[in-house]
């Protein structure tokens, strides 16, 4: 398919193209698929969300209006609602907890245990499988690792703000209307971030 | 404040929210960032700091492993227009969303000038009319009513 601009990819879904679909597919699953990564920690549901958006995009994509965003955005923000949605299902199961989830933590499944707190990093309902064990060897994949627990463990609003801006690489007014939010509230959130991974790093060295 | 140490806290908070890639800073704000940091050896330290963060973070790498083609194919099979059940759904989805994000701040401003309406004609309303009049005759119907 020759060099189409997305408006009029999206137009063409919107009447049924399935080649226009495969086109926006190869353009936004990717990212799409990674940004659900990084916040759920979770491969399989992240899969799941990936591909819902994609749902969402073939039978909804008369709701996109450029004029208001880009199509990534606009994705993204149907990939963060169902986020969210499950973070908060599973963050509710925590506190009811059953036989099913306390399975899963038993065999380290993620999705299992592991709310995350809406405060300070390390707070009572952190993940508790985030730790930092390796750091202290000085390996790349030390260090990728305790990165890797230490985004983790931050509360879902500052590792969003922080992913979506820094792998995802939107733009703050982006960010901010992914989130719902404002461009001030989003910088708030980015320098709480940057600031509780350093101070994560910092004590394990 | 003098417009040097305005400049300076901004730099500095754009180093610590967006980190020490360029790119990433606001597009309006970047040659304002760029000169602050050639004028100030705290802001160069600052920079060095967050430079370090984000070598770490970008050390992290998440490989997509969704194939685009197939999953573009799987979902292009599935009717366009939404059943009776997802379009319920959708619009009760909706419906909350809306209630969330732009109901709850008129309908809460409606209802407190109202509980205040009530509030204070409560407290200030004196009657003016005399009823006493009109009392008397629904009690004079009542009377004929009642009497066999």
């Amino acid at each position: 398919m020759k060099a189409l601009d997305e408006v009029e990819l999206v137009a063409l879904v919107t009447q049924g193209d399935s080649r226009a679909f495969a086109e926006l597919a190869q353009r936004h699953l990717p990212a799409i698929e990674t940004y659900a990564r990084r916040l759920l920690a979770d491969e399989a549901a992240a899969q799941d969300i990936a591909q819902e958006t994609l749902l969402v995009l073939w039978q909804r994509s008369a709701e996109f209006k450029p004029e208001k965003a880009r199509l990534t955005t606009w994705l993204h923000r149907v990939a963060h609602n169902r986020c969210i949605d499950l973070l908060r299902r599973q963050k509710r199961e925590t506190m009811m907890p059953s036989d099913d989830i306390f399975a899963r933590q038993e065999n380290g499944v993620p999705g299992g245990l592991g709310g995350e707190a809406e405060g300070e990093v390390g707070g009572e309902e952190s993940d508790p499988t985030a730790t930092f064990s390796i750091t202290s060897e000085s390996t790349p994949e030390g260090n990728r690792a305790a990165m890797n627990a230490a985004l983790r463990n931050l509360p879902e609003s500052q590792r969003t703000a922080l992913v979506l801006t820094y792998y995802q690489s939107l733009s703050n007014r982006e960010v901010a209307t992914v989130m719902n939010s404002s461009i001030r509230a989003v910088e708030s959130l980015l320098c709480r971030a940057r600031g509780n991974l350093k101070k994560q790093l910092e004590s394990q060295q | 404040m003098s417009p040097d140490r305005k400049q300076f806290e901004r730099a500095f908070e754009i180093i610590e929210a967006y980190g020490a890639d360029k790119a990433r800073w606001p597009d309006e704000e970047r040659s304002l960032v760029e000169l602050a940091i050639a004028r100030s050896p705290e802001l160069q330290m600052h920079f060095q700091v967050h430079k370090a963060l984000d070598d770490q973070l970008n050390a992290l790498e998440v490989r997509p492993r969704l194939n685009p083609e197939i999953i573009a194919q799987q979902i292009a099979a599935y009717p366009q227009r939404l059943s009776g059940a997802q379009w319920f759904q959708l619009q009760l989805e909706r419906l909350t969303e809306s209630m969330m994000a732009a109901l709850w701040k008129p309908v809460f401003a409606a209802s407190f000038v109202f509980l205040i309406g009530v509030g204070a004609g409560t407290v200030a309303l004196e009657p003016v009319e005399d009823w006493s009049q009109a009392e008397q005759f629904s009690f004079a119907v009542i009377g004929e009513e009642a009497s066999p």
